[in-house]
């Protein structure tokens, strides 16, 4: 039996193909040009039906209840440019002469950042870097590379052809990256080096290996993994983000979250990711346009699963 | 104290949390004592304690899946690099 293809499939397929084809054209040309071509190409995406722009409008009915249905369309409309530009910048700037000499200028606060990388690594333990999708997490990365040796966790783009710019301009850029679930030992030997480690946590863990953490007020399966490679280690655990400011970027540079203490037990793995995650919240509140989630972060909780309640507290200073 | 003890003794103070271990041949990973965090405790342990390097090639299921396979493992690799 032939499959029928319904303009649904039509539209996930197109949505499957666009970003390729927008990177491989905004590669080539100008910055502004690039952002232009990518932001309505995304729109345009955002206006066919697919499963990812739905998926944006329901996260974003989970995260904002209080809003109609019209601004939230408005909203993942919005979310869908700002993730066309976003792309199409990144393409570009991986194809760009000479990114470690250019890149620093597009961050309005890139001192602060170099200053914070610097203070990091001091401790001699490396550093562990919370950021979301949010933002430009890729462009954040290959900003803070240099400064830094960066080894990230990441899909294995090879796999997905017309995302292959991205694995190639991590390459070019020097950022190192293991794919998902595959043995984390590169990641210890990164810390062990002195060296940074860049973690994007809001996404479902494998076999719901994770805690249920609140994230706008609804549990969503959260991995512990970055919070207990920083107990190991005793490495700095910080959230950071990448934020669109008109035509540049700026570094959201968080406190960093105390290392779980090995005594604290589960609780103190918790407690960081927790965190953590109301870091992303806040940020996500500020610039909801900037929020690049399309797929599903709120999955249905086990019955066996409890989520995890607040406040997790600190474990008690010794003495 | 035998390698093997040590790596039991290492496992039912820092990863079974639903019980000691006592069967040294027991599945470490289908019981779910051992997954990829709690194989890096045991790498950074296996290095302090035993004075060897863990490659990436050597976090297997083959090496790491028992008490009995990790014993054998870190022999090996004792002997490996002392023959060097």
């Amino acid at each position: 039996m032939i499959p029928r293809m319904g303009l649904r499939d039509a539209g996930h397929g197109l949505a499957n193909v666009l970003p390729g084809a927008a990177a491989a054209v905004a590669a080539r040309l100008p910055l502004p040009v690039a952002e232009s071509v990518g932001s309505r190409t995304a729109l345009l995406f955002g206006m066919l039906p697919n499963r990812f722009f739905r998926r944006a409008v329901e996260n974003l009915a989970r995260a904002f209840p209080e809003q109609s249905a019209a601004s939230r369309v408005a909203l993942a409309r919005g979310a869908a440019a700002h993730y066309g530009r976003e792309t199409a910048a990144l393409a570009n700037w991986f194809a760009c002469a000479d990114p470690h000499r250019e890149l620093p200028a597009i961050c309005v606060n890139y001192a602060e950042l170099r200053a914070t990388i610097g203070r990091d690594l001091e401790g001699g333990r490396g550093a562990i870097y919370l950021g979301g999708h949010f933002g430009n997490p890729q462009l954040l990365s290959a900003l803070c590379g240099t400064v830094a040796p960066v080894t990230g966790v990441g899909t294995d783009y090879h796999r997905r052809s017309h995302l292959g710019f991205v694995t190639e301009g991590r390459q070019r850029l020097g950022l190192r990256y293991i794919p998902e679930n595959s043995p984390p030992l590169d990641l210890l030997r990164a810390l062990q080096r002195n060296e940074l480690v860049t973690f994007l946590p809001d996404v479902q863990p494998r076999r719901n290996r994770g805690l249920w953490l609140p994230f706008f007020g609804t549990p969503a399966c959260t991995t512990t993994f970055p919070a207990a490679l920083a107990r190991l280690t005793g490495c700095v655990l910080r959230p950071i983000y990448l934020a669109r400011e008109g035509g540049r970027y700026q570094a959201i540079v968080r406190d960093p979250i105390a290392a779980p203490d090995p005594a604290e037990g589960d609780a103190g793995v918790a407690r960081a990711m927790l965190a953590w995650t109301a870091t992303l919240e806040e940020e996500v509140r500020r610039r909801p346009e900037q929020w690049l989630w399309m797929a599903r972060r709120w999955r249905a909780m086990p019955e066996d699963a409890r989520p995890v309640s607040l406040p997790v507290t600190p474990a008690s200073p010794a003495g | 104290m035998s390698e093997s003890a040590q790596v039991l003794d290492f496992v039912n103070a820092r990863l079974a949390r639903n019980g000691p271990v006592r069967d040294t041949s027991l599945d470490l990973m289908s019981a779910r004592i051992i997954d990829s965090m709690a194989m890096l405790e045991l790498v950074v342990w296996i290095e302090q304690t035993f004075g060897v390097r863990v490659q990436n090639d050597d976090l297997s299921a083959a090496n790491f899946r028992s008490v009995d396979t990790m014993a054998a493992y870190i022999r090996r690799s004792m002997a490996a690099q002392s023959a060097r």
